[in-house]
């Protein structure tokens, strides 16, 4: 859709205008080496995002699902792993966080990566009830959608929060 | 049989599954995921699923036949168990989740160990017609047919 582009073309030079730094160091995502540290590059701007759920049905779909969309993905197990690789100095520009998970769960991972001051779009991913949903907000998501994610869910998200190239 | 009538049992074995509500609109989401670079995507998940599922039965299947029973633990496993079914769109094994933490949370125990036979009877028949349908699937691709795409009218 024409819309579409152009307002993607606009996105993409807000987003350079800003701090956007790809970490290099991941060795299986070939798109990095193309794209040097520290700078942006529009042609190799690739969305980078997290799944960290436990289930591996869920991480197997919402995979899919983002790839299908031509984002790249990781996926962690649980929040600590997920709290782990940002200490190391990941980073993302989606983390799709699952609230129950061992270990350290979705609402004390998001708040931790808060404290480290993580500015990533966190979409809280989960099937709870909304009273439950708040606590899990007030931690840090910038969003939450209830499990299972679809085509159309997850086009919704990458729109509000201008994550769609 | 012919590749034509085959795809039009497939069609019609499909339909069935949806309209007796063992399948939902999740089902369909993982088959518009699938694609050249992911052929096999929604055998892979069903599989995932079969297996995530009957290491849950057990797990429940065992938590229930103890002594002292751990509803915390029970609801857990319900919820996996739930989250799972919803996700590839098995639509009764969801719903009999669904009753089942009703009852967790009452802490009925024989109510729970009735909901645990009806999720596996469930699970059992879901199962199965997927396996039939998956089995419809290879035929036609063995016959050098391809999978018709399921048409969403309903």
């Amino acid at each position: 859709m024409q819309i579409a582009n152009s307002l993607s073309v606009l996105i993409q030079q807000q987003i350079s205008s800003h701090e956007l730094e790809h970490n290099t160091g991941s060795a299986d995502s070939t798109y990095r080496s193309s794209c040097p540290k520290g700078k942006t590059n529009k042609m190799a701007n690739r969305i980078m995002a997290l799944i960290v759920d436990d289930n591996l049905l869920n991480q197997r779909i919402h995979s899919t699902l983002l790839n299908k969309h031509g984002i790249e993905t990781e996926v962690m197990g649980n929040g600590k792993e997920a709290v782990d690789a940002h200490f190391s100095g990941k980073k993302f520009d989606l983390i799709l966080m699952d609230r129950d998970m061992p270990v350290m769960n979705g609402i004390q991972a998001t708040r931790k990566l808060r404290e480290m001051g993580v500015r990533s779009i966190i979409v809280g991913v989960s099937s709870h009830s909304s009273e439950q949903v708040k606590e899990f907000m007030e931690a840090g998501l910038n969003d939450y959608q209830e499990k299972p994610l679809t085509l159309t869910k997850l086009t919704s998200i990458l729109q509000r929060w201008n994550l769609s190239l | 049989m012919e590749v034509g009538q085959m795809q039009g049992r497939l069609v019609d074995y499909t339909k069935s599954l949806f309209m007796e509500g063992f399948l939902d609109g999740q089902f369909l989401q993982l088959q518009q995921l699938q694609d050249e670079s992911n052929p096999d995507f929604v055998v892979e998940v069903v599989s995932l699923f079969f297996d995530d599922s009957e290491k849950l039965l057990n797990d429940l299947t065992m938590a229930l036949d103890q002594k002292n029973v751990d509803f915390k633990k029970v609801d857990a496993h319900v919820h996996q168990l739930k989250g799972s079914s919803s996700s590839i769109g098995a639509q009764r094994v969801k719903n009999a989740c669904i009753a089942f933490r009703n009852f967790c949370e009452e802490q009925n125990i024989e109510a729970c160990l009735g909901c645990l036979q009806q999720v596996k009877q469930e699970y059992y028949l879901v199962k199965n017609k997927l396996e039939t349908l998956f089995r419809l699937e290879r035929q036609i691709v063995a016959a050098g047919g391809s999978i018709p795409l399921m048409e969403m009218g309903f």
